[in-house]
């Protein structure tokens, strides 16, 4: 005997949508069948095609990326004490040439500089994105783990307690190594909580507000009693610096961020899931906790090691994802992770190129111009979208 | 044949279900229902393995559920938890999410086609570019049963995927499972507040109430006794136009 629900079924003109519009198919014009259910008239709110088809759009904002990059990538080879045309850059990388001062700058002080700034921005708004998601929450950023505060009480550890003395560039490598390890420990504590069961993302979120609180009161400690020298040579560490690293620390970095890209990328349709919630994500199948544990691991690795070389830079991350999402509101991971990152990227080698032009012969601060020329440009943003919305 | 055996499940120290046992079979539905706090989610949620269990089986075809990792799980039951929220994205990549499962990478030409099928069955065709937080709650929700049949699995479950929504969209919904039910053989478990679509979709009544199984069988068997026991109400069961209707 059939069930209820099968008596029902059969009792109307189709058992099921499935078998309905194979059948509505073959019999009828497939825009006069009708499904069991009342449905919407699909004419009466048809909505208008977009002009431009968003695939083509996506792939302009792509190209437009890239080709921002090259732009300023060239542009800021060919700036510095010595300025130069487009083509003697090109001139001063081909290999096997014989070497000039220009292309002794270029390649031994400006390209790793640039290669630098590609990964740091990179790295900086690739982890904002992965942060953002694994943490459910728009405001994270690697400031929101503690990494740049545990980097900052690391390095001021070794300016101060440390036998390094003022002049840090002597010893900057030891700097950097307390910079990362006290970034990679205080991260290590904050992602010890995301494994205990129960602990939201949100609780991993004010965790790392509180230890960041606990290690600015460490580094505000150590400065109180340091000498004036000391405490400003500190301060100077945490402005940072994309010059401070040669060719080997910029090629750590980029390897760094390359792996990381990848490994995000490819991480790409658990993050689209996490992105409808913890629940959601378990029911496709997602082991959330191994998702979010190994998606720290990575960001504080990364963010470590670029904070500790080139100290703090901050904003990248907020601005990265969010200028992307706020262009794209529907587009998934596959796509903002790596346009987020490019972004971040095209980013920093922009402000460093104003940095460095700005005020010539001064060298601006990375960290400050990107705030001053980040945050308009993402306000203006957040209103336009916010005005749209409404 | 989808089999809970002695089920108990205690979270924060307290009891929530105790000594559960119900089937569910393929092309039936299920409906469990109960008052606030009575384990109806937890019972959906115990099945997920999303809450430990303290005693007890649930069986697929013999084999334990609660042994199967997150991945292997996903591609047997298929899960619409409570209150779902609509976030930015478009609705056609909302529904090639229900492939998650069954991806190693990213979706290929025929994950493509299978999403593709189930919108034009969900007449939500016009819909798979807009965004998921601008379309109306129906909607939302059917995109979220595509998302579902694209995971191409043989168990549903529901929690209450009708709340919140007019009687025309509840009735489109519960027509939908239905169809859905019967034409793809699927073993159906709904948790359900209306108790009149409780009675009339349900092949299966479970009726919980502080964790402990009240009734369970057909609609036609509930007595009012029980179900005036367990919400505390004053109700009655009358048939109108030859279908059972709760009247309170």
């Amino acid at each position: 005997m059939p069930s209820r629900t099968e008596q029902k079924a059969l009792g109307r003109p189709g058992a099921g949508p499935r078998r309905v519009s194979q059948a509505a198919q073959q019999a009828q014009p497939a825009g006069e069948w009708r499904a069991p259910w009342p449905v919407r008239d699909p004419d009466a709110t048809k909505r208008p095609e977009p002009v431009v088809p968003r695939e083509k759009k996506r792939l302009a904002f792509i190209l437009s990326l890239i080709g921002a990059t090259i732009v300023l990538s060239v542009w800021s080879l060919a700036t510095g004490s010595i300025d130069c045309g487009p083509l003697e850059v090109i001139k001063a990388l081909i290999p096997g040439r014989p070497e000039t001062d220009l292309s002794y700058l270029i390649v031994h002080l400006r390209l790793p500089r640039l290669i630098s700034a590609l990964a740091v921005g990179g790295i900086l708004a690739l982890n904002g994105a992965v942060l953002q998601n694994v943490l459910a929450n728009p405001l994270a950023s690697s400031f929101t783990l503690g990494i740049t505060q545990g980097a900052a009480f690391g390095a001021c550890l070794a300016m101060i307690v440390l036998p390094v003395g003022a002049t840090a560039h002597v010893s900057l490598s030891l700097v950097a190594l307390c910079a990362f390890c006290g970034s990679i420990l205080t991260s290590l504590a904050v992602m010890s909580l995301s494994l205990l069961r129960g602990m939201t993302p949100q609780g991993l979120i004010l965790a790392g507000v509180a230890i960041s609180a606990l290690l600015g009161a460490g580094t505000m400690s150590l400065q109180y009693f340091a000498s004036d020298v000391q405490v400003v040579s500190t301060m100077f560490w945490t402005f940072g610096d994309l010059g401070r690293g040669g060719w080997q620390e910029s090629a750590i970095t980029m390897s760094l961020f390359l792996v990381w890209l990848a490994l995000a990328i490819f991480l790409a349709w658990d993050f689209e899931a996490l992105k409808w919630g913890e629940t959601q994500a378990q029911a496709l199948g997602i082991n959330t906790r191994r998702l979010r544990f190994f998606s720290l691991l990575l960001t504080a690795l990364t963010t470590a090691a670029a904070t500790a070389f080139f100290g703090v830079i901050g904003f990248v991350g907020l601005i990265g994802p969010h200028m992307v999402r706020l262009a794209f509101p529907r587009a998934g991971y596959m796509f903002l992770l790596p346009c987020a990152a490019l972004f971040g990227g095209t980013f920093i080698i922009a402000a460093d190129l104003l940095a460095r032009t700005m005020l010539y012969p001064l060298v601006l601060p990375i960290g400050i111009i990107c705030a001053f020329a980040g945050v308009p440009m993402f306000l203006f943003l957040l209103f336009k979208s916010a005005m749209s919305y409404a | 044949m989808l089999e809970i055996k002695n089920l108990d499940v205690w979270l924060a120290k307290k009891p929530i279900l105790e000594s559960v046992s119900f089937a569910a079979a393929p092309g039936r539905i299920s409906a469990v229902i109960g008052p606030n706090g009575a384990g109806k989610s937890t019972l959906i949620k115990s099945v997920m393995n999303l809450v430990k269990i303290r005693r007890g089986q649930i069986l697929w075809h013999n084999r334990d559920l609660t042994g199967f990792s997150r991945k292997a799980l996903a591609k047997t039951v298929a899960y619409l938890p409570q209150n779902s929220h609509p976030v930015p994205s478009k609705v056609y990549d909302s529904v090639l999410l229900g492939r998650k499962p069954h991806l190693s990478f990213r979706p290929g030409q025929d994950d493509r086609r299978m999403v593709d099928e189930i919108i034009e069955d969900l007449n939500l065709g016009d819909l798979k570019d807009s965004c998921v937080t601008k379309i109306s709650g129906g909607e939302f929700q059917k995109s979220l049963i595509a998302r579902l049949l694209v995971q191409n699995v043989p168990v549903m479950l529901l929690d209450e995927p009708i709340n919140h929504l007019d009687v025309k969209n509840q009735l489109e919904i519960m027509e939908l499972v239905q169809g859905l039910t019967v034409s793809r053989k699927l073993v159906s478990v709904i948790v359900l507040h209306d108790l009149n679509f409780a009675m009339g979709y349900a092949d299966e009544l479970l009726l919980l109430k502080n964790g402990k199984i009240v009734f369970s069988g057909p609609p036609e068997k509930l007595s009012v006794e029980k179900l005036k026991m367990a919400y505390q109400v004053d109700l009655k069961i009358v048939p109108i136009d030859g279908k059972l209707k709760v009247i309170f």
